[in-house]
């Protein structure tokens, strides 16, 4: 089956079907017929044995010979598929300035969300995908090195735990995958933003804002203005391949930094930021 | 499915990289495949650079640049490391002697560009090696835990230092002071190895180029594991490929017979004879020349199971020949590099540990 998610084709085999029912509708891959460009990643969906495929199968995901990570459960494998493409990524592109965020979009312009597990930017990134703002991506702000902009994924946002069921009490029409209990990060499912054709026409974007957001119950929304070397330390914590582009990451950061506004935001409702957002992108 | 490609197409655009300007998306989707599995994408990369060969294929582009950005950092890496580990180690006046592929690096060796690694080697005189490891764990570098049970094996009798990692720059530090077991009956005069090191920038040493083909060579053929023998098989080619001339491939012949690895160096030129042409071209061949006769025997391990190993594997490439030459390659390694009296409760115990990994899974024990 193969799957593409914008600049980027995948190919996997052996997947349980679950899986692949799932990934048809996350991805729309029925209209795979339109996408000509080649494979960039093969994962072969190995079984560890053959007494495995009968008691406590398990699966294990292969790269060109390299496990991409241990054994996962039969019925966990839908996150991992997707852990799967972003470890592939992560490890194999280096032709991007690769920052582990999410993006929004709107009007053109782009916000970064860089921040650390937990912060909550996954929810807000899903409900601002399935309000008016164009998810990007939920995982990686993917910036060309030559103009700085950053490219749209086609991806659905990753949600776990508690956030499954905010967003889905607050979008109860949109298009949810089946819930993954008891992954090593907790339940996990993903919701559909958009749809391939609306994918399709979107461009890349100027980076307009960077912006690490922080979920804190029933607080005031705080905006804490970041100056340029702020901003810039954490485009460069949060990036994956900051080390390996050596200069001329650091150059287009900079530039990034000192263009773009920066804050760090606490927030406990969500159309509080949003307006927020709304003003840096003005 | 099996990938469209041949392990011979892969070697020849390695030898005639203007081949690559024929190739359709749909075929270098299969050869980068295969060149990732073999950790050989960034050589090409290099390759077609160096031989200014412009691609059309944006899709092979972006994956050889990508690759080639990762292993130029690396190398970088590689030259920072070095520099400060001769640094630290001066202060105490032991002399480290890199080898493998952070030597290929620092004396600027063909292979050396695009090729990846997982860790630094050096050689010190073995009376150091309480002093190395007492300056390298007061300076940042840690024992690095060992999960594998063959390679915790290994060391157990083998009585070198464990591999260190450094708790910052992560990189993994492998310290050697002979450059074969003393287990395989073989010996190396140490002294004149380091005697001859290469001062390379007048700061860090290098085996000189004989002594890094001759380990290059060793390491081939006195190895268990041959999942990946086309890296190797390149190196072997690149470094025979930077003797002057034939005059000089002949005396480093005599030079690995004297120390008693003819066999080897004899399998290792016949091996890159056949597989590259430039190196027809530059000595010449010579396959049955007198002083390259091979017994019956040992002709017929090179010819059935030594070429059927040494080429560019993928699960999905691999035929029945070369799977089983590579098993035999692997036995063959044990049998090399153990003794008897340890080999046995090994391979016991890796019988034991199959047995389980049938019942519960191939990663039963990680």
């Amino acid at each position: 089956m193969i799957v593409n998610i914008g600049d980027f084709n995948f190919q996997f085999f052996n997947l349980p079907n679950y899986v692949k029912r799932e990934l048809y509708k996350l991805y729309e891959s029925e209209h795979r017929s339109e996408v000509n460009e080649s494979i960039d990643f093969t994962i072969d969906l190995e079984t560890s044995s053959f007494i495995r495929r009968f008691f406590r199968r398990q699966k294990i995901f292969m790269l060109d010979g390299q496990r991409i990570f241990n054994p996962v459960a039969y019925d966990k494998c839908l996150p991992s598929v997707e852990w799967a493409m972003n470890w592939c990524i992560g490890s194999y592109d280096h032709s991007k300035i690769l920052i582990h965020a999410s993006v929004v979009e709107k009007n053109g312009k782009a916000i970064i969300f860089p921040a650390s597990q937990g912060s909550g930017k996954s929810t807000l990134s899903a409900y601002l995908g399935l309000k008016s703002w164009n998810l990007f991506s939920d995982e990686f702000a993917v910036i060309d090195i030559a103009s700085g902009f950053v490219s749209p994924l086609f991806r659905p946002a990753s949600l776990k735990n508690n956030s499954i069921d905010i967003i889905r009490s607050a979008f109860p029409n949109a298009m949810f995958s089946c819930v993954t209990k008891g992954t090593q990060k907790g339940d996990v499912a993903h919701v559909k933003t958009m749809n391939r054709l609306h994918f399709n026409s979107l461009q890349p974007a100027k980076i307009a804002g960077v912006v690490t957001p922080k979920y804190r119950k029933d607080s005031e929304v705080e905006i804490l203005s970041l100056n340029m070397t702020q901003a810039l330390s954490i485009l460069i914590r949060n990036s994956f391949n900051y080390s390996i582009l050596g200069d001329i990451a650091f150059k287009k950061l900079c530039t990034i930094a000192s263009d773009a506004e920066a804050y760090a935001i606490t927030y406990s409702d969500f159309d509080d930021i949003e307006s927020t957002l709304h003003k840096i992108i003005r | 499915m099996k990938l469209n490609i041949t392990p011979q197409e892969i070697i020849n655009l390695f030898e005639s990289p203007q081949l690559a300007l024929d190739l359709d998306d749909d075929k270098w989707q299969d050869i980068l495949r295969v060149l990732r599995f073999n950790d050989m994408t960034a050589t090409l990369a290099n390759i077609l650079s160096v031989n200014n060969i412009a691609l059309r294929s944006h899709f092979a582009l972006k994956h050889l640049d990508s690759s080639s950005i990762y292993a130029q950092r690396q190398a970088q890496q590689v030259r920072n490391e070095s520099y400060s580990l001769k640094k630290l180690l001066s202060n105490a006046e032991v002399n480290p002697i890199f080898l493998k592929g952070a030597a290929y690096i620092l004396a600027s060796d063909e292979n050396s560009h695009g090729r990846l690694m997982s860790d630094i080697d050096i050689l010190v005189d073995k009376k150091c090696l309480h002093e190395v490891e007492s300056i390298l764990k007061s300076n940042g570098w840690r024992e690095k835990r060992l999960d594998n049970y063959d390679e915790q094996y290994y060391r157990k009798w083998s009585h070198e230092l464990p591999p260190f990692r450094h708790i910052t720059s992560g990189t993994t530090l492998d310290i050697h002071h002979t450059l074969i077991p003393p287990i395989t009956g073989k010996s190396i005069p140490i002294e004149s190895v380091l005697a001859e090191s290469a001062r390379v920038d007048g700061v860090r040493q290098t085996l000189s180029l004989e002594w890094r083909l001759l380990h290059c060579i060793i390491h081939f053929f006195f190895n268990e594991d041959y999942e990946k023998p086309f890296r190797d098989l390149w190196d072997l080619k690149c470094l025979f490929c930077s003797l002057n001339d034939k005059e000089h491939l002949e005396k480093f012949l005599s030079f690995a017979t004297a120390l008693g690895f003819r066999t080897e160096a004899i399998y290792a030129v016949r091996l890159v004879e056949l597989n590259f042409c430039s190196f027809k071209e530059k000595f010449g061949t010579n396959l049955d020349g007198n002083d390259r006769k091979l017994s019956k025997i040992e002709s017929i391990f090179f010819n059935l199971i030594v070429v059927n190993m040494a080429i560019p594997r993928h699960p999905k490439l691999d035929s029945f020949l070369t799977k089983f030459s590579s098993f035999v390659m692997m036995i063959r390694g044990h049998f090399k590099k153990m003794p008897l009296k340890i080999l046995i409760p090994h391979i016991s115990v890796k019988v034991y540990r199959g047995v389980i990994k049938t019942v519960y899974g191939r990663y039963h024990f990680e």
